[in-house]
């Protein structure tokens, strides 16, 4: 077991998503003085890692990119990616006991597919870094505890179908702040039901709160879900100061809920209080990975009249984690059939929002009702705005498909190329790690 | 002419330099005790008649170096304001120390007061222990340093007579640790560096010689003699940066190389790309202390000249330390110059003296002493070509924060290793050859770094951060400034460099540096409070660029 902690850390000091917008060139300033002026880079036990860049292939195996690679990416997000991806593979080579990319652009809001840019994120750091690591390496079970404000609606999307990938996100109630999801209810699709968890907490929740959800609800689902990777999508936009959003957690409670977490992979998130919460939270973490003492950091806005919880709020939490710990424990005895119905393909359509580009997207997806793999999935998706709006047809082959949802993916695909009823048609072909187009097949 | 003199751990040496022709060299012993006496005697060698004229001479000392590595300190307490944030006890400080309330964030704000009783009962326990050198150091004092000041003022009323050093009059580098231990090392240290100041200064002046004086720093700059007390921890490992610097007059101009500085206890690697020496991106660490000096990038191997051969476990291997002089040389055991007299690399003392100190290794393992002495190298050149690909590893794995960097990296790969020192020539011969590099080596590069002492010039690399909405100047070196009138609530970039570069100009000057200051590197950070812009933060990377004054161009 190595006895170092990695750190990769990219504040983008050149980009930003507009001058004024929380994702600017300042975000990260503040916590680098921090970091520099504790010497927490001299700890013989933490190394520093380079930022590097993703490659096309890593993010077209997590994402499709419409219209095109080009419209969605750019080098800020490639790097961000890539970053991830250093931190994973360091651990998998156990250079490292654990590692945090502590980078920006962030990415768990950048769902399967991708038109561009939605609650600050295009592509999503995590997904891509997780589907690299299974095909590179083998790993299957994956759990990802998501501890931003918001919730993780993206990587949700990704992995709502993939019965090896435990996805856990808490943040405040959807009813109350963007993405407006995340709700209990919220448990996975038909090949997957019960690998998605969500817990909406009220505004105002702090440290004891989440504290009590990781105790009884996170740490013991972990603890039987047998993870080969705890992967921890780390936002910080709980603290008490952020700007847009209304929780109530400290520095020490990040601390605290790392320490009890003890993720192998953090991966940085949203957190948009620049001077009074990130420098103190990022240094909070990082001891904690570290396995040092992080008692002593305290952010000067803090009051103790913040740190309890009304018990209201405690009463609230503590039933929601037993009713969410139920459906965790009975999620592989219930009749799916009344839920998804009986058809082959589960099919859903919406409508998804992106935000910051101010645009919506009409999906449908349809999953193949599979019980031996995650299931063939295929989007149809557009632009909705505007009469003339293509629709592109996005073809997934998961990455641990059984023979015959990758028989039928491809089969589909060539059919489709063959019709020419869509803009654009993608092949997402995970087990063979093959990425292509309608171009691809018309030469 | 000008004279460069290297005080190293074995050798001093020294070099009478005009007109890019080397005149005069010249090695001495160097004692330890008496390191001036080294110098003195290095002078007098040099300057043949008392009537040339000499314009210049330089000093790269080890004196630093040894009192920190021999912990040879002064009485020295440190009182530290770290406010929040990480646990000190993580920590290890080679002075005794206290912790006082107060706190300043990294914007400068103050976010807790401090309490005079509780500095004078901190400062009494310091005082019980028999500290009489006191720093004071607050966590981000340079961007803000008014606690460290308040600290201090309460300590001069109460405690009139203890030398007291702030924080941010040694370095404004952010890193808290290091600056407490720069802080410390300079009060541990700084009479007996005086002292040695004072007594060269004599030893000149006895000697009519009143040329400009300049002391070498860690990253290959000069000082003034008469300045040097306010930089005498800079001077640290100012020894490998002259050999480096000296590697460069000797490489034709815009060279890359690996240079291989080869002693008698130790190997000291750096890298010069595109003719210029790497810097290090953190601050010197010198045994186990963590300094703020800045400092070129140099790795130190336990491999050297004196380095014993021993058997372990039936294998050929190196002590890793000094074992005394070679056996060729009269020594009493082993050592890697006897591996290199026995295979006929070097001429130097007597064959049958080395082979003769093999007699035992050759018994115990039934080898002859060729074959002995062959796997001892063969094990010293492996050691050193990790270590060169190590050195070259670090500097591409570099972190690097911003995309442009990122999309702009260089590709350098230097093809040549110059070898310097006593051991270089043949040693450097098998690394060269071992990883398919040109060997650079010829007769200056015993001297090398006495060369680099002479040609070295005064360099700056400085940080210079304006913060517009409190109008607060804050700056790598220390200086700090509140309520200036010049800074503007939105700044252009050419304004904030024009006021950077008139601050800068101004510290220069109170160094007696003649020099053009150069921008590096500027940014601007806007910083949004809401919804709207309430200030800025510029940084403005500045300095004097490195200019070894002329090639040498002696005929080899």
């Amino acid at each position: 077991m190595s006895k170092y902690t990695g750190l990769v850390f990219f504040p983008a000091f050149d980009w930003a998503i507009s001058p004024t917008h929380p994702e600017r060139e300042e975000r990260l300033l503040y916590t680098r003085d921090q970091l520099l002026e504790e010497g927490v880079l001299d700890f013989p036990d933490i190394i520093e890692y380079k930022a590097k860049f993703a490659d096309k292939q890593d993010i077209l195996r997590t994402h499709f990119c419409l219209p095109s690679f080009e419209n969605v990416i750019t080098d800020a997000h490639l790097i961000a990616a890539g970053s991830a991806i250093l931190i994973g593979e360091a651990w998998h080579h156990r250079e490292i006991k654990n590692g945090f990319a502590l980078v920006r652009p962030p990415g768990h809001h950048a769902m399967h597919v991708t038109h561009g840019n939605r609650g600050f994120c295009n592509i999503n750091n995590e997904a891509i870094m997780i589907e690299y690591l299974r095909k590179k390496f083998g790993y299957r079970k994956i759990a990802i505890v998501d501890t931003d404000v918001h919730h993780g609606d993206g990587t949700q999307d990704i992995f709502y179908h993939d019965p090896d990938v435990l996805f856990i996100s808490l943040h405040q109630d959807g009813r109350t702040l963007f993405p407006g999801s995340g709700f209990i209810n919220e448990l996975g699709g038909p090949n997957a039901y019960g690998k998605t968890l969500n817990i909406p907490l009220l505004p105002g929740t702090g440290d004891q709160g989440i504290n009590y959800v990781f105790d009884n609800l996170i740490l013991p689902v972990l603890e039987e879900f047998k993870p080969e990777i705890i992967i921890n999508s780390a936002g910080q936009d709980n603290h008490f100061t952020d700007p847009l959003a209304n929780m109530k957690v400290t520095a020490f409670g990040y601390g605290s809920i790392t320490k009890k977490l003890n993720p192998d992979i953090m991966v940085l998130e949203g957190g948009y209080a620049v001077e009074t919460a990130l420098p103190y939270v990022n240094l909070a973490i990082t001891l904690a990975l570290a396995g040092k003492d992080f008692s002593q950091i305290q952010e000067p806005q803090l009051k103790e009249s913040m740190l309890k919880e009304t018990s209201e709020n405690m009463e609230y939490i503590k039933k929601l984690c037993e009713k969410l710990y139920l459906i965790w424990q009975n999620h592989t005895n219930i009749d799916l059939t009344k839920i998804f119905g009986k058809d082959d393909y589960y099919t859903t359509n919406r409508q998804i929002f992106y935000d910051t580009d101010y645009f919506i997207v009409e999906q449908e997806e349809a999953v193949r009702r599979c019980s031996d793999c995650g299931g063939l999935i295929i989007f149809k998706s557009r632009r909705k705005e505007g009469r003339k709006n293509p629709t592109f047809l996005c073809i997934s082959i998961p990455i641990y498909a059984c023979p015959r949802c990758q028989q039928e993916g491809k089969d589909r695909f060539l059919q489709e190329c063959r019709n020419n009823n869509f803009e654009q048609v993608f092949l997402q072909n995970k087990p063979e790690d093959t990425y292509l187009t309608k171009d691809d097949y018309y030469g | 002419m000008q004279i460069g003199i290297d005080v190293g751990g074995t050798f001093t040496d020294g070099v009478l330099i005009e007109n890019a022709q080397v005149l005069r060299s010249c090695k001495v012993p160097t004692d330890s005790q008496a390191l001036l006496k080294s110098i003195v005697h290095v002078l007098e060698k040099l300057i043949e008649e008392k009537t040339e004229k000499i314009s210049r001479i330089v000093v790269s000392t080890t004196l630093m170096t040894n009192l920190i590595l021999e912990k040879k300190y002064l009485p020295t307490g440190l009182i530290l304001i770290p406010g929040p944030g990480l646990n000190l006890k993580e920590h290890k400080f080679p002075f005794s120390w206290e912790i006082i309330t107060g706190g300043v964030d990294f914007q400068g704000r103050i976010i807790k007061n401090l309490n005079e009783q509780e500095i004078v009962k901190k400062v009494q326990c310091l005082v019980d222990k028999g500290i009489q050198h006191l720093g004071i150091i607050g966590k981000f004092s340079p961007r803000n340093p008014s606690l460290e000041i308040q600290t201090a003022e309460i300590v001069n009323r109460h405690f009139p007579t203890l030398e007291v050093k702030l924080g941010h009059q040694v370095t404004g580098q952010l890193n808290f640790i290091r600056r407490a231990m720069g802080t410390g090392l300079y009060l541990a240290t700084y009479k007996t560096f005086a002292q040695f100041i004072a007594s060269l200064k004599n030893a000149l002046k006895e000697r009519d010689i009143t040329c400009p004086v300049f002391i070498l720093k860690a990253d290959g700059g000069v000082i003034p003699i008469d300045k040097i007390m306010n930089f005498t921890i800079d001077t640290v490992l100012s020894g490998p940066a002259a050999s480096s610097f000296g590697a460069k007059s000797l490489l034709p101009e815009k060279t890359s190389a690996f240079v291989m500085d080869i002693g008698g206890t130790t190997t000291d690697f750096s890298l010069i790309l595109d003719g210029n020496p790497l810097l290090a991106s953190r601050g010197v660490k010198i045994s186990d202390v963590y300094t703020p000096v800045r400092s070129l990038a140099i790795h130190s191997l336990p491999i050297g000249g004196d380095t014993g051969i021993e058997i372990k476990n039936n294998q050929v291997t190196l002590t890793f330390k000094r074992e005394g002089p070679p056996a060729c040389c009269g020594g009493n055991t082993p050592t890697l110059t006897d591996c290199m007299r026995i295979l006929n690399l070097t001429d130097l003392g007597d064959e049958n003296k080395a082979r003769l100190s093999f007699q035992s290794l050759s018994s115990k393992l039934d080898l002859s002493a060729e074959i002995i002495a062959q796997q001892a190298l063969d094990k010293a050149v492996e050691l050193i070509t990790q270590e060169i690909n190590y050195i070259f590893k670090q500097w591409q794995e570099e972190p690097l924060y911003r995309i442009w960097q990122l999309l702009n990296e260089k590709n350098i790969k230097p093809r040549n290793l110059i070898s310097i020192g006593g051991p270089g020539k043949p040693l450097g011969e098998l690394v060269s050859k071992k990883m398919n590099l040109t060997h650079i080596n010829h007769p200056l590069c015993q001297v090398a770094n006495a060369i680099g002492a002479a040609l070295a010039s005064p360099t700056y690399e400085e940080t210079i951060r304006i913060n517009t909405e409190k109008r607060e100047i804050s700056s790598s070196w220390g200086y700090f400034s509140k309520n200036s009138r010049q800074i503007k609530g939105k700044m252009s970039a050419e304004e904030a460099a024009g006021l950077a570069l008139q601050i800068f100009k101004k510290y220069l000057q109170e160094n007696g540096v003649e020099a053009q200051p150069e921008i590096y590197h500027q940014e601007v950070f806007n910083m949004v409070r809401g919804w709207s812009t309430t200030g800025q933060i510029h940084e403005i990377k500045l300095g004097v660029p490195v200019q070894v004054t002329g090639l040498i161009n002696n005929k080899e």
